[in-house]
Formats: structure tokens, C-alpha cells, sequence
């Protein structure tokens, strides 16, 4: 019991702490600072990282903000089709890819096609997906292909030239073919990124591959706001 | 893990004197590999370190679930001996087959290999997709040496105790984090969500497939162990309650009274 006592008085302070009691408490004032130092750089690096996400979109920003091209192709039911025109209040989501793509095509449209099932998404949003390979791309075959994630996705196609120019016009990377000889199954350079158009036809941000859904799901109602 | 059987096949060869293998053991030990390497290989190994959360999932349950205890139950209780003081591992083994720490270290594995970070990271390269599937064999050996050890004093003792450390450790802690993956808003896994759809499969209903594997995957497993050590507890209690009745009734027999006790079996 005086043992008890005694080590009361001393954390009390009433009598001098020996060295041991100095020891332990050097090192609680040390975890202390550490701890302190820990919640300091998670604050900085924290607050920086907000900085970061000021930007409207969570999608790549463009530079200068361009009217969306009214291009006229053809879509999977043959008719002529204006990709601004007839699409006059919708966000406008535009893709230029093939459809024997292995990867970068079917997980766009896979994850678009998922995000716009989600609830709270924007009903006024149009997906149109133009092939870089027309020769191979049929109507029919693009109707298949774009079918096994959405049925409303517009499907668009056109001559060599007309795809050609859809390209440059959008400022798309122009698709080249691979090196690697391969009819069936051709192998095309393309554009990756997703060109996305607010309702009043003004294009402000692009999303690359890969995007994720939480970055849609964030980008969506927003871009469908702006009239 | 061509190595690993023909390791098992010379050492069986060589057993100490009056020790020997029993076909069982072997048979068990065999399958254990064979599923291993089920687990590891086309097509399951390529779609859980590329494809399908659900298929890695699938794959942590093969190899703790089942492969972990198959090698355990296959492996004879003189080879395992010879292999701890041969890799001097005794200390590293006793320690690790407390319950508390095999659980936590079999818990802490589970967590670190299902984060996001740690799967968006690992199963990226070839080193990685391995070192997580070392980790999960490694994480089910320990778990399950409480209860199946080949070595007598790392097994717990008590039927209650191994029952109570099976649910806690194989089927509280994983719900956790498989109720995460069930209901999460989005694909929590990069990896997954960003690879090619299978059969067209969704991302989300893919995670949410991986979630209830997690849960309900290793109900089988755990509750039949269970099951077994109950039953095994019972016929322990049983046969000592007989045991402890036999010397009384010889007792009451040198007393000349023949009637039949109308006690109930315990």
C-alpha cells in the first residue's frame, strides 16, 4: 500500500520522478511529437490533394473548351445519322474504337453501360461509338457488339474518308493499323479517350483508359447540367 | 509444386524405425497438391489474378480452406518433426500456433490480400499474383495447425476451445470484409473493374459474387469441421463416462446385487 502510495505522490509531482519515470516520460512526449508530425503531414498532403481536385470534372480538363462537330455518318439501321443535331439536349459521350477490339473498347462500354444503369444517373445520355474499321464493321456486326452492353448505344460508321475526318475533327489520334498482319482479327491503333459533350454541345473534359465508374458516376450529373 | 510431391515422395521413403505412411495420409497430401495446383493454374489462376474478383476469391478459399488442411492432414507426424528441427523452425511454429496469433496472423493476411491497394498493386506482375498466393497458403498452414497439426503439442487440446477458435477465427472475422465487397456502391478492385468482362459479367455483380464466396464459401468447411469435433468431443465424453462407470458396477457386482444400472448415457 505505501508502494501504492508513493508512486501516487510521485505522478503527482510532490516528489522528484527518478530517472526511469523520466525515461517513460521523455518517450510518451516523443510518441506525442511523432504522433503530432504523422497528423501534420497527413493534413498537408490531405489539403493538397483537395487542391488538386478543385477542377469541375474529375475526367482530363481540356485546355480550350470546343463546339462539338456536326458531322453526318450512318448508323447500324443504315440511316444518316448528325452527331450533334440529333442528339440536341443530351450529354453526348463519343468514342471512335472497332469492334474487335480485346480491350480498351469493350471495358469502356462495359463500364459506361454499367454506370448509366446506376440510379441517379442522367436519363439524357447519348453513347456513340464510331469505327475506325469500317471495312470489317458492318451495320449488322456493330449492332452485335454494341448490343452486349447497351442497346441504346448509337453504333456510327461511314466511309474510309468521312471516318477519317470524324477523327481530325473531334482532334482524335487518326487509328492506324497494326504492323501485324492479321485479317480476321486486325490489330488498330486508336484513340483511348471517351469525348464527352455537355447538352449545350460544349466539350470541356475527356476520359482516357482507363476511367472508373466512381469518376462517371461523379462526372455525369454534371455535365448534364450545363444547358 | 512438382517439387513439393516428389520432397514428399523421397521422404516417405525414409521413414524412422516403426514408423510408417498410411495410404490415406498420402492420398490426402496428394490432393492437397492437386487442388493447389487447380487454384494456381488455367483457368482459375488466370482469372483471379486478371479477370474476376470472384475467382480470387475462390482461389483464397481453396488454398486456406482446403489446401492448407489437406497438406496438414497428408503430412505423417515423424516427417513433420524431421522438417521443423531440420529448417529449426520448432520456436517459429510454437509461437505461431497459439491460437491468438495463428488467428490474428491468418486474420491479418485476409485483410492486407483483399485490400484494394494491396491486390491493385500485387496482382499486377507475376511476383506479386505469387507472393499473394504464398502468403494465402502460408496464412491457411498457420490457421489450421491449431487443430490439425501433424505435431501433437501445437495442437489445442480442448474440443470446445478448437470449436469456439474455428468460428472466430475462419468465420466471424471474414464476413467483415466480405460484407464490404457485397455492398459496396462501386467496384472497390481497379484490377478487375478496369479488365475485360467475362461472359459478361459486371463489375459490381462480379464483387458482389466475390463478397458472398468469402461469406458463405467457407460455411461448408468450417461448420463441418465442427460438426466432426463435436461428434468426436461426444464419443470422448461418451467412452470416458463408461469407462468411469465400469469400475462401479464391478463394484456393486462383488456386492452381490445383479441388477443393471438405469443411468442414463451421458
Amino acid at each position: 500500500m505505501v508502494e501504492r502510495f508513493g508512486r501516487i505522490e510521485e505522478a503527482r509531482g510532490s516528489i522528484p520522478l527518478t530517472s526511469t519515470s523520466i525515461k517513460t516520460t521523455q518517450q510518451l512526449s516523443l510518441l506525442f511529437k511523432v504522433g503530432l508530425g504523422i497528423l501534420a503531414v497527413i493534413s498537408v498532403i490531405t489539403g493538397c490533394a483537395d487542391r488538386g481536385n478543385d477542377s469541375r470534372f474529375a475526367g482530363l480538363e481540356v485546355d480550350a473548351p470546343a463546339e462539338m462537330p456536326d458531322l453526318t455518318l450512318t448508323d447500324t439501321a443504315g440511316r444518316p445519322f448528325a452527331m450533334r443535331s440529333d442528339t440536341r439536349g443530351s450529354v453526348r459521350l463519343v468514342y471512335f474504337g472497332f469492334t474487335s477490339c480485346p480491350d480498351i473498347c469493350p471495358v469502356h462500354l462495359a463500364q459506361l453501360s454499367d454506370v448509366l444503369a446506376r440510379p441517379g444517373m442522367p436519363p439524357n445520355v447519348e453513347v456513340l461509338f464510331v469505327t475506325v474499321d469500317p471495312e470489317r464493321d458492318t451495320p449488322e456486326v456493330m449492332r452485335t457488339f454494341l448490343d452486349r452492353f447497351n442497346r441504346e448505344f448509337v453504333g456510327l460508321t461511314g466511309t474510309i474518308n468521312q471516318i477519317l475526318e470524324a477523327q481530325q475533327q473531334f482532334s482524335a489520334l487518326v487509328a492506324l493499323p497494326s504492323s501485324v498482319e492479321d485479317r480476321d482479327s486486325p490489330l488498330i491503333g486508336h484513340d483511348g479517350r471517351v469525348f464527352a459533350f455537355a447538352p449545350d454541345g460544349v466539350g470541356r473534359t475527356q476520359y482516357p483508359h482507363p476511367t472508373r465508374q466512381t469518376t462517371w458516376t461523379r462526372d455525369l450529373p454534371i455535365l448534364a447540367t450545363l444547358r | 509444386m512438382l517439387s513439393l510431391v516428389a520432397s514428399y515422395l523421397v521422404l516417405e521413403r525414409r521413414p524412422p524405425k516403426g514408423h510408417d505412411i498410411r495410404s490415406s495420409q498420402r492420398s490426402l497430401f496428394i490432393g492437397g497438391v492437386l487442388l493447389l495446383w487447380l487454384a494456381t493454374d488455367w483457368p482459375l489462376g488466370l482469372l483471379g489474378a486478371s479477370y474476376l474478383a470472384s475467382a480470387h476469391m475462390a482461389q483464397f478459399l481453396i488454398y486456406t480452406m482446403v489446401v492448407a488442411p489437406l497438406l496438414l492432414l497428408g503430412t505423417p507426424e515423424w516427417m513433420a518433426r524431421r522438417l521443423v528441427s531440420r529448417f529449426r523452425l520448432h520456436r517459429l511454429v510454437g509461437r505461431c500456433s497459439r491460437p491468438v496469433t495463428a488467428g490474428l496472423l491468418f486474420n491479418g493476411v485476409l485483410i492486407l490480400t483483399h485490400s484494394p491497394w494491396t491486390v491493385d498493386n500485387l496482382r499486377v506482375n507475376q511476383f506479386g499474383s505469387f507472393a499473394m498466393d504464398a502468403l494465402w497458403l502460408l496464412g491457411g498452414l498457420v490457421v489450421w495447425i491449431p487443430i490439425v497439426s501433424p505435431i501433437a503439442e501445437h495442437k489445442m487440446t480442448s474440443y470446445p476451445g478448437r470449436m469456439a477458435y474455428l468460428f472466430l477465427a475462419l468465420a466471424v472475422v471474414p464476413a467483415v470484409p466480405g460484407g464490404f465487397l457485397t455492398f459496396a456502391t462501386f467496384p472497390l478492385y481497379a484490377t478487375y473493374e478496369l479488365a475485360p468482362r467475362v461472359h459478361g459479367l459486371g463489375a459490381t455483380t462480379d464483387q458482389q459474387l466475390a463478397g458472398l464466396v468469402m461469406k458463405l464459401g467457407g460455411i461448408p468447411v468450417v461448420w463441418g469441421t465442427i460438426v466432426v469435433l463435436m461428434y468426436r468431443w461426444s464419443e470422448i465424453s461418451r467412452a470416458e463416462g463408461e469407462a468411469s462407470r465400469a469400475p462401479r458396477t464391478a463394484l456393486l457386482g462383488t456386492g452381490g446385487h445383479d441388477q443393471p444400472s438405469t443411468e442414463p448415457d451421458q
